[in-house]
């Protein structure tokens, strides 16, 4: 691939003097209310978040289906308000859209915090040319002149291994993988502070997964942007990630430097979730034992007293069952929310 | 007729020499050319590929779907010793469902939005297998559990939006298995799950198979699903199935230079990490203007001449392997002793 990014003028703000991280999440809420009437119940999605993401890292979310991932991100992309907690930027308190409407800080944050999803398709509009999906980006943000946006946006789409010529067609004339890529050119045009990512190579196909990822971190390498990936593909994110985050029911239950938490998972959700991890090896697949967790799966709707994973931690006592654990620091840069390590 | 004919296990469905084609402003898309296979009862069939393949537009053929503009150009499909394609509509109504059902790849617009859970999955039991509303709730609520869902109750309740993307792969998976069909097609049916919800599935899965004798086709783009459960495994390209085989033979001695590169590009959860995924550099040619030979013949590393100018057919390789390669053809005997051992 030839790399145009010289051409490039991603960042768009002088970079801070401070040395804060970029993203600091401190016991963030999230909670829907459903139904009505005597079938009215709250789902704490997420519940008491804390997370640090510092420029140009790249930080992965793994998790059970429903522990709260998707809203996290959604929530921070600014596509959702919180129900509490704090959220720093840059050192900055981010301001609550709903009570101070601030339109031009909220244009800001959306542009320096970009979200793209599993479904490329779902972000971009199938009557409008890719080219003019990523120009109009950029008007929305009001950033060049309309043949800067042209030019930046054909730039863009090389950078991610398309031509330009493709700039013209529309999203039903690509491949998946083709269409993960434009979608990372369109978050990237805005030169955000941070890439949400959710789920963005599930459906993708094992090669062209390969050429995302690739991507991803050549991006990182050489704008120093910052991702959030959240993902199911354990392997994907112990290949891309500095830090993982594991979450169980709304909350933080580990968090390591990538080969620490490979390497020595310390709670028994995260030793029970790569215990999981299927190999591509039928021989080895066949000789495995399968840890199978058992016990009752707890909902969001009423989290279980004490640690949320006690209900189905094989190695659970009375304490573990009536105090919640904290998130607690660890030699080595980790931390974890488990009496027992 | 014969002796060898008896012996042979129960065929659930059979697809002969099947083409299905797209009309686009460039002509014809061949999505599927020729594609022929069978899936014994009891018997687990992956089908992986390249990201536009053809896997989806196979599968939904299996039902007798054809999506948009598509028309079948020819070839079969037999369920059980019926011609499907010759099915009056309302004969293929009722077929589907009870004998052959399916997990759809997206099930963010394959469930209604507007219409609850509940509605969704209740109606189905009822019509096909006669249960009164509440029965069918009853049995509504065991399945989503059975599913590893964590509130049945509130899954029932809830719409669409108000489920996070695992928790729709689940409420989809439910209401195939529902009727316990003799043939489940499952398109991607765990890209969404967390690995030990994904393990849960699997087992519902296995069940199905092994107790009730369906027959599992399922496309997905995980290996390590492939190695865990399937019996064999066919991989498609631009169309085609390029190699089919059983899958410990498949995984220790691909034969098709794609199914080498989509192998060597599975990043694994142990062992040191390479400096850069392995990926299949390019992308497949437009199914409008597919060559006259191997479709593969641009990105492939072992290529010869003739593989540009004549399409390879399917040839054995081992017993039961098969593969459309001209360069690989005639070499490589050498693995059959690597996998007897
Ligand atoms: N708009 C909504 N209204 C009500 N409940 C919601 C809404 N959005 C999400 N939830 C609930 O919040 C919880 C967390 O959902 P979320 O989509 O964040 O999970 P996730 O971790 O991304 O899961 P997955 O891995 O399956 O995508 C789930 O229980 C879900 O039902
Ligand atoms: N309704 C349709 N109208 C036009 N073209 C279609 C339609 N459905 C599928 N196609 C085309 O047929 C080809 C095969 O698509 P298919 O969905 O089967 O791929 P796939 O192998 O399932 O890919 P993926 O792994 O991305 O799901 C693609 O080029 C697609 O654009
Ligand atoms: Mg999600
Ligand atoms: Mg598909």
């Amino acid at each position: 691939m030839t790399t145009t990014e010289h051409d490039l003028e991603i960042e768009l703000d002088p970079k801070p003097v401070h040395d804060r991280p970029l993203l600091e999440v401190m016991g963030l809420t999230k909670h829907f209310t459903v139904g009505r009437g005597r079938t009215r119940a709250v789902v704490r999605a997420v519940d008491g978040l804390d997370l640090t993401i510092r420029r140009g890292d790249t930080v992965g979310i793994v998790g059970e289906s429903g522990c709260g991932k998707t809203t996290t991100g959604r929530v921070l992309a600014g596509l959702e308000s919180p129900t509490g907690g704090e959220i720093v930027v840059d050192g900055r308190q981010r301001v609550d859209e709903s009570t101070r409407a601030s339109r031009r800080d909220l244009r800001s944050l959306r542009r320096r915090i970009q979200m793209i999803f599993q479904d490329p398709l779902a972000s971009l509009d199938p009557r409008i040319p890719v080219g003019e999906s990523i120009v109009e980006a950029l008007a929305t943000q009001r950033i060049g002149t309309p043949q800067e946006r042209r030019a930046r946006a054909v730039a863009l789409l090389q950078r991610v291994g398309l031509s330009a010529a493709m700039a013209d067609r529309y999203p039903a004339e690509f491949s998946g993988g083709q269409r993960q890529r434009i979608g990372i050119a369109r978050a990237l045009a805005v030169g955000p502070d941070l890439v949400i990512a959710d789920e963005p190579t599930s459906a993708l196909d094992v090669s062209v997964r390969a050429q995302v990822v690739n991507l991803m971190r050549d991006l990182r390498d050489d704008l120093g942007v910052a991702f959030l990936f959240i993902s199911h593909d354990m392997a994907t994110v112990r290949y891309l990630c500095d830090e993982v985050v594991v979450m169980y029911l709304g909350r933080v239950m580990e968090r390591a430097p990538r080969e620490a938490l490979f390497a020595e998972p310390k709670h028994p959700y995260t030793q029970a979730l790569l215990a999981a991890v299927p190999v591509p090896d039928p021989v080895r697949e066949a000789q495995r034992e399968r840890v199978v967790l058992s016990g009752d799966l707890p909902s969001p709707v009423a989290p279980p007293p004490g640690c949320r994973f006690s209900t189905r931690c094989p190695l659970a006592t009375d304490l573990c069952r009536t105090t919640e654990p904290e998130l607690t620091p660890l030699p080595g840069g980790r931390a974890a929310a488990c009496h027992y390590v | 007729m014969d002796a060898s004919q008896q012996m042979s296990p129960e065929i659930a469905v059979e697809v002969r020499g099947l083409s299905v084609e797209f009309p686009t402003a460039n002509g014809p898309a061949r999505a599927v050319t020729d594609v022929s296979l069978s899936v014994a009862r009891g018997e687990r069939l992956a089908i992986v590929g390249e990201s536009g393949s053809g896997k989806s537009v196979l599968s939904l053929a299996l039902m007798g779907i054809v999506g948009g503009s598509g028309t079948i150009t020819g070839g079969e499909v037999w369920l059980q010793g019926q011609d499907l394609l010759a099915l009056r509509p309302e004969q293929l109504r009722r077929a589907r469902g009870r004998d052959i059902a399916m997990v759809f790849q997206d099930p963010g617009t394959s469930l209604n939005p507007v219409i609850s859970i509940e509605a969704q999955i209740v109606a189905p039991l009822r019509r096909h297998l006669g249960l009164s509303r509440a029965a069918a709730r009853e049995r509504a609520l065991q399945l989503l559990a059975e599913t590893g869902l964590p509130d049945p109750a509130r899954t029932l309740a809830a719409f669409p939006h108000q489920l996070s993307g695992g928790m729709r792969q689940r409420v989809m998976i439910a209401m195939a298995v529902a009727c316990e069909p003799t043939v489940l097609l499952a398109d991607e049916p765990t890209t969404a799950l967390d690995v030990t919800i994904q393990a849960q599935i699997v087992d519902l899965l296995s069940r199905l198979s092994s107790e009730r004798g369906s027959a599992v086709v399922f496309v997905t783009h995980d290996m390590g699903l492939v190695a865990r459960f399937a019996d064999r495994i066919a991989v498609m390209y631009a169309g085609r199935i390029v190699e089919s085989g059983p899958v410990l033979d498949v995984f220790a001695a691909p034969q098709h230079p794609y199914t080498r590169g989509l192998l060597a590009s599975i990043p694994a959860v142990d062992g040191p990490l390479p400096d850069r995924l392995t990926q299949i550099d390019g992308s497949p040619p437009p199914l409008t203007e597919l060559p006259a030979g191997c479709a593969f013949v641009d990105r492939c590393p072992s290529a010869l001449p003739q593989c540009s100018s004549s399409q390879p057919a399917l040839t054995e390789r081992r017993p039961g392997q098969v593969a459309a390669c001209w360069a690989t053809a005639t070499i490589d005997v050498s693995h059959r002793e690597a996998v007897s051992a």
